[in-house]
């Protein structure tokens, strides 16, 4: 599958411009075992161990956030030959911010669950970005009760900036359906594996996050709440989030 | 002058073009469409234009969901008396000795055991035809029964749902038929095996109010009419006017009611992903235990 790139942040530029002259060099009709396209290869990797190996923590979190980074229907894609989604909470609505479904890895059948939160704008807005309704809590809990009922394993994706804060989503009970997710999932008796693939906001991130083993991509964050809504709380300023950042330095 | 606008003789009778022989060509009720009924029955009983579902009968449901020659009836004879004696327009005995005899079958449902891509399944399918396909003891004894079977023999339950609701003339016995059928499904669930249960158009009623809303994965086929009291009921007692699309399938899906809406053509191989899935870890399960000296560990299947 062809990553396309929608977007680059500031200290990915130095990167770019090697790879344009790698392309270019293509164009110009050099073999891609050629003595210059391998030197530039060569200093491209080197460069992306030193930038990558030394971000900011603000430059960590705009990595997490990354609009190239892989979401989770192209991990689903990735990882499965078969995937068959299940919608809905039998109660209000289908949050298509929280995907899930029965997945088969060979012979192997298992339960996914995990927060979407779109690759381009029309599809980020339809996933609402990967920030859950209550209903989406509700129905990762009543698929992971499914995957328990027919000894299935549970694979949970996490990636959200957090719980969608909203006068619908309060109204109809987002603590609440949280809290529920957190209290059920350590009774569910199947295994349950969790990975952070980006963004661990919050309670909208825990509630999706509790399992057997738990894991973390690279570069992804997981924390109690986003920087500009800690800044938004302890400044009263989201804008100052990278004074908050700082601290950590 | 003479008005030529009008007809100067009566008895001129103008050609309905849709009129068409009987038997060989169909018109789709929702594009409007004239599909030849040979290619049609080919084609699972699907509009090729707009793709809308035609209802079709339990014996059709049987051909497109299960492996050929598989299927063993249960129950075949049983059929409906007539205990309060009941009325209304016609006698129901009347009712239903010409549903009987112009559907060829003893009851609005069919049930038994069925093969799914070589996986035995335990099977009842209503049939609309039959008197609205409706719920009265004779449905709800075959479906507690095919439910009791699947939980005796380890086998994972498909019903396949078109109905209008309880039946009226058999009242309270009809009524308590959802409790009957809601009990056998919570026997099969308590043993854990799986429910898929598939709505088709219509599934209203008493009948949405019991089992087919009990699945453990609910799918419905396109554009179906899913609901509990229907449009008619709803309109005439609220008075309002109602949204389009309302109480179909893809309102539901939006709701959070069902699971997914599924295509005729992908039926068979959805429900045999999902009881394939639902099955084999528990097999597993079982298989691991009895050579283990019976002791019970979870953790063995994985």
């Amino acid at each position: 599958m062809a990553i396309e790139r929608v977007g680059n942040l500031q200290f990915e530029a130095p990167l770019l411009s090697i790879e344009e002259k790698i392309e270019i060099l293509k164009q110009k009709g050099f073999a891609s075992q050629s003595k210059e396209i391998k030197k530039l290869d060569e200093r491209l990797r080197d460069l992306e161990e030193k930038i990558y190996e030394n971000l900011s923590p603000w430059e960590e979190v705009q990595l997490a956030r990354h609009p190239d980074r892989p979401t989770l229907m192209q991990y689903i894609n990735l990882i499965f030959d078969d995937f068959s989604e299940l919608h809905g909470d039998r109660l209000y609505g289908d949050d298509p911010a929280i995907v899930g479904g029965i997945a088969s890895m060979g012979e192997k059948r298992l339960m996914v669950v995990g927060h979407e939160k779109g690759r381009n704008t029309k599809d980020r807005l339809k996933h609402n970005f990967g920030m859950a309704s209550p209903e989406g809590f509700r129905k990762s809990l009543r698929l992971m009760k499914v995957a328990e009922k027919f000894a299935l394993p549970v694979l949970s994706f996490v990636d959200t900036p957090g719980a969608y804060p909203g006068v619908g989503a309060e109204e109809r009970g987002q603590p609440g359906a949280i809290a529920m997710n957190l209290k059920e999932v350590f009774s569910i008796r199947t295994p349950i594996v969790v990975v952070i693939i980006g963004e661990g906001g919050s309670g909208g991130a825990l509630a999706l996050g509790i399992g057997d083993k738990v894991m973390m991509m690279k570069h992804s964050i997981y924390s109690v709440i986003s920087p500009e809504g800690c800044a938004a709380i302890l400044w009263k300023d989201k804008k100052k989030r990278l004074k908050l950042l700082q601290l950590f330095v | 002058m003479m008005n030529w606008m009008t007809r100067a003789r009566r008895g001129i009778r103008t050609w309905h073009k849709k009129d068409l022989p009987g038997g060989l060509w169909e018109k789709c009720p929702s594009c409007g469409e004239i599909l030849y009924v040979e290619s049609l029955e080919k084609g699972m009983s699907v509009c090729p234009k707009c793709f809308n579902h035609f209802r079709i009968t339990s014996d059709k449901y049987l051909q497109i969901l299960f492996d050929e020659g598989t299927f063993k009836e249960m129950d075949s004879a049983i059929h409906s008396s007539d205990p309060l004696n009941f009325m209304d327009r016609k006698k129901y005995t009347k009712r239903i000795k010409s549903a009987r005899k112009t559907t060829g079958c003893n009851s609005a449902v069919l049930t038994g055991t069925a093969e799914l891509n070589g996986r035995i399944i335990a099977v009842a399918i209503m049939n609309f035809s039959f008197l609205g396909g409706s719920m009265g003891s004779v449905v709800g004894e075959k479906i507690a029964r095919i439910a009791g079977k699947a939980v005796k023999e380890s086998l994972p339950l498909v019903v396949v749902s078109a109905s209008g609701g309880a039946r009226m003339q058999e009242s309270i016995l009809s009524l308590m038929q959802m409790a009957k059928v809601s009990a056998a499904i919570a026997a099969l669930s308590n043993a854990g095996l799986p429910f898929i249960s598939i709505l088709t158009n219509p599934t209203t009623g008493g009948v949405a109010a019991s089992f087919a809303f009990q699945g453990d994965i609910i799918i419905a086929e396109p554009k179906a009419l899913i609901g509990f009291a229907g449009p008619r009921v709803i309109k005439e007692t609220v008075g309002e006017e109602l949204p389009e699309g309302f109480q179909c399938s893809e309102f539901l899906l939006e709701h959070g009611m069902i699971d997914m809406i599924c295509n005729r053509k992908e039926l068979k191989n959805t429900i045999g992903f999902f009881a394939e899935s639902f099955m084999r870890n528990k097999e597993l399960r079982y298989k691991e235990e009895s050579l283990d000296n019976g002791k019970k560990t979870l953790s063995i299947i994985w």
